[in-house]
C-alpha cells in the first residue's frame, strides 16, 4: 500500500509543477505587454486572455489543488497510518482528466475566461466539466480521509494538528465549493450546452465570491500546517503553541465563507448593509493569519534564542537564512516576509471605502501576488521538493540554485508589486492587454504617466521569471538524481510547547454548525437583494 | 528555557508589523480622501 502512495503523492505534485512551466511563461508574458514590449493581441499563437486565462487556472487553481490532496495524503498516511489507496487514486485520476480537459479547452479551444469565469463570457463546456471533474476529485480524496480520521478518533482523543489542519482545510473547500459547483452546472454549463438563453448574471458573481475567497483559504491553510509542523523542525524549535494554531483553524472554519461579498463592493444589487457585514467579517477572517503571524514569529524566536539568539529582535540574525541544509527555511522565510506586504494589502482591499481606491486596478493582482503568489506559492515549491525527496530517496542537486530560488522571488514578488499596486493607486488597470492601448504610444489612449509602473512591475517580473527558471532546474535536478536513501512517506515535526487536549480543538462538529449558521445570517438576505435587484 | 519562554521580541516584531499596517491604509486612506 505504501508504495502506491508514494507513487501517488509524487505524481500529484510532479504534474501540477510541471505544468507550471506553461503559467510561468504566461507570467512573463503579462508583463512584457503590460509595459508594451508586446504591443499585439496576441504571441506566439497564445492571444492575451487565453495566456491570462492559462496564467491562472494552471497556477492558482490546478497547482494548489493537486498540491493540497497531495500534502493531505501525506498527511493522513503519515499521522493516521491507513488511507485507502484504490480511492486516492480514483480521486487523483479525476483530477487529472479534469485538468487536462480545462488544458484542452485553454490551448486548443481558446478559452479566455479568466479564471473567475464570470459570465457573460461563457466557455466550452470542456472547461466547466474538467472544472467540475477536478473539483470532485478533490472531494473525493477528502472523502477518503474522513473513515480514516473516525477509525483513529476510536481510539485516540488527540488529532495531530497536521490532521486537524488538512480536515480543516478541506472541509472549507467543500462547504466553499458547492456554490460554484451550482453556478456552473445550473448556470453556466446550460448556457455553454445552449440549453439556456439567458443566465442572472449577477447571482453567477455572487455564487462565485461565495467560493472565490474562501478559495484563498484552501491556498493557504496547506502552507499554515507546513508552518506549524515542518518549520520548526527544520530550525529546531518547538511550535510556541497547539492551541493557538488550533484557534486558528476553527476561526478559518468560522469566518472563511460568510465573507465573499467584499469582492462585490462596486456591484450593484446587494445592499450596503450586507456589504458593510461581510465587510467587518473579512476583518475578522484576517485575526487567524494574525495569530499564525504571532504563533510563527515566536516559533521563530524559540528557536533562535536556543541557538544564542539575544536581544528585543537581534534573535532574528540568528536564524539560518543561508543554510545550504536547512534550504527549506528560505522557502518558509521569504515567504513570510512578502505575506506581511500581503496581509496589509489585503486589508486595503478589505475596507468597503477605501477598497474603491484601488477597485479592479492593477493593485489587486499585485496584492495576491503576495499572498497566493509569496507565501502560498513558496510555502508549494518548498515543500514540494521537500515531498518529492522523501517518496524518491533522493536528494537535492543544486544546494546552492535552490537556495537562491526563493530569495530571487522575494526580491522579485515585492518589487512586482510596488509597480503594479503603486500603479493601481493611480488608476492602471487590471486585465487589460495594455500592449495596444495605456502603454502603446500609437494608441490614443496612451499614458506616458502609467508607465514607471509598469517598468517596475516588469524588472520584478524578470526577477521572478528567473527564479523560476532556477528553481525548474532543481526540480528536474531532483527528478533524475540518484536516490540515496530509503523512500518514505514522512512530514517532520516539532514537539509543541503547550499541547491543545480540549474536545472543541480536537472536534470539528459545533464549528461546523456555527459555520453554516454565520453563512446562512450572512448570504440569504444577499440573495434576497440579487434576486429582487434582477428580477430572479 | 522552555518554562520561562516569554516572546517580547515576537510581540514587539507584532506591535511593529500592526503599526506598519496602520501606516499603509493611512496612505491608501488620504489618497481616497484626496479624491473627494
Amino acid at each position: 500500500m505504501e508504495k502506491a502512495l508514494k507513487k501517488l503523492i509524487f505524481w500529484e505534485l510532479v504534474i501540477p509543477i510541471i505544468l507550471l512551466i506553461l503559467g510561468i511563461y504566461h507570467g512573463l508574458m503579462q508583463v512584457l505587454y503590460r509595459v508594451g514590449i508586446i504591443k499585439s493581441i496576441d504571441f506566439l499563437g497564445l492571444n492575451y486572455y487565453q495566456g491570462l486565462t492559462l496564467h491562472g487556472v494552471v497556477n492558482a487553481i490546478a497547482l494548489t489543488t493537486f498540491f493540497a490532496v497531495a500534502f493531505g495524503n501525506a498527511i493522513i498516511y503519515h499521522y493516521l497510518r491507513r488511507i485507502n489507496t484504490a480511492i486516492a487514486w480514483l480521486s487523483f485520476w479525476l483530477m487529472l482528466i479534469g485538468t487536462l480537459l480545462v488544458a484542452y479547452a485553454i490551448l486548443i479551444q481558446k478559452t479566455d475566461v479568466l479564471y473567475t469565469f464570470y459570465p457573460p463570457l461563457i466557455a466550452p463546456p470542456t472547461f466547466y466539466i474538467g472544472a467540475v471533474l477536478l473539483v470532485i476529485g478533490s472531494w473525493i480524496a477528502f472523502f477518503n480521509w474522513i473513515p480514516s480520521y473516525l477509525s483513529y478518533k476510536k481510539e485516540n482523543k488527540y488529532t495531530p494538528l497536521a490532521v486537524y489542519g488538512i480536515l480543516t482545510t478541506f472541509l472549507i473547500w467543500f462547504l466553499c465549493t458547492i456554490p460554484v459547483a451550482v453556478e456552473i452546472l445550473f448556470m453556466l454549463l446550460p448556457k455553454s450546452l445552449g440549453l439556456v438563453e439567458n443566465i442572472n448574471n449577477l447571482l453567477a458573481r455572487t455564487l462565485f465570491w461565495m467560493f472565490g475567497h474562501a478559495l484563498v483559504y484552501f491556498w493557504l491553510l496547506p502552507v499554515y500546517i507546513a508552518l506549524y509542523t515542518l518549520l520548526p523542525k527544520v530550525i529546531s524549535s518547538k511550535l510556541f503553541s497547539d492551541t493557538f494554531a488550533r484557534v486558528s483553524f476553527v476561526l478559518f472554519i468560522l469566518f472563511s465563507i460568510p465573507v465573499g461579498v467584499h469582492h462585490q463592493y462596486a456591484d450593484p444589487g446587494i445592499g450596503t448593509t450586507w456589504k458593510l457585514i461581510q465587510g467587518v467579517l473579512t476583518f475578522m477572517v484576517a485575526i487567524p493569519s494574525f495569530i499564525t503571524a504571532f504563533t510563527v514569529s515566536a516559533t521563530l524566536e524559540y528557536g533562535a534564542r536556543k541557538n544564542g539568539g539575544n536581544g528585543l529582535l537581534t534573535w532574528l540574525f540568528k536564524l539560518p537564512y543561508f543554510d545550504k541544509e536547512k534550504w527549506l527555511f528560505a522557502y518558509f522565510i521569504s515567504g513570510l516576509f512578502v505575506f506581511i506586504l500581503g496581509g496589509i494589502t489585503g486589508i486595503v482591499n478589505a475596507s468597503y471605502n477605501v477598497n474603491l481606491v484601488v477597485h479592479n486596478s492593477s493593485y489587486v493582482p499585485g496584492h495576491f501576488h503576495l499572498t497566493v503568489g509569496g507565501l502560498v506559492f513558496l510555502g508549494i515549491l518548498g515543500v514540494s521538493l521537500y515531498l518529492i525527496s522523501k517518496v524518491t530517496g533522493k536528494e537535492i542537486r543544486f544546494k546552492s540554485l535552490n537556495l537562491l530560488v526563493p530569495y530571487m522571488w522575494l526580491i522579485g514578488s515585492v518589487i512586482f508589486g510596488i509597480g503594479m499596486m503603486g500603479g493601481g493607486i493611480f488608476g492602471i488597470p487590471r486585465r487589460t492587454n495594455l500592449g495596444l492601448t495605456y502603454s502603446n504610444p500609437d494608441s490614443p489612449l496612451y499614458n506616458p504617466d502609467w508607465m514607471i509602473w509598469n517598468y517596475i512591475a516588469l524588472v520584478g517580473g524578470i526577477i521572478m521569471f528567473l527564479a523560476m527558471v532556477f528553481y525548474f532546474i532543481v526540480f528536474f535536478g531532483l527528478l533524475f538524481s540518484k536516490k540515496v536513501s530509503e523512500e518514505k512517506i514522512e512530514i517532520e515535526y516539532a514537539e509543541s510547547l503547550d499541547r491543545a487536549d480540549s474536545k472543541l480543538l480536537n472536534d470539528f462538529k459545533i464549528w461546523i454548525v456555527l459555520a453554516l449558521i454565520l453563512i446562512v445570517i450572512a448570504y440569504t438576505f444577499v440573495y434576497f437583494d440579487v434576486i429582487k435587484s434582477t428580477g430572479g | 528555557m522552555e518554562d520561562k519562554f516569554f516572546p517580547k521580541g515576537s510581540i514587539a516584531f507584532f506591535l511593529l508589523m500592526l503599526f506598519f499596517y496602520a501606516l499603509i491604509w493611512l496612505a491608501v486612506y488620504l489618497v481616497m480622501l484626496a479624491r473627494g
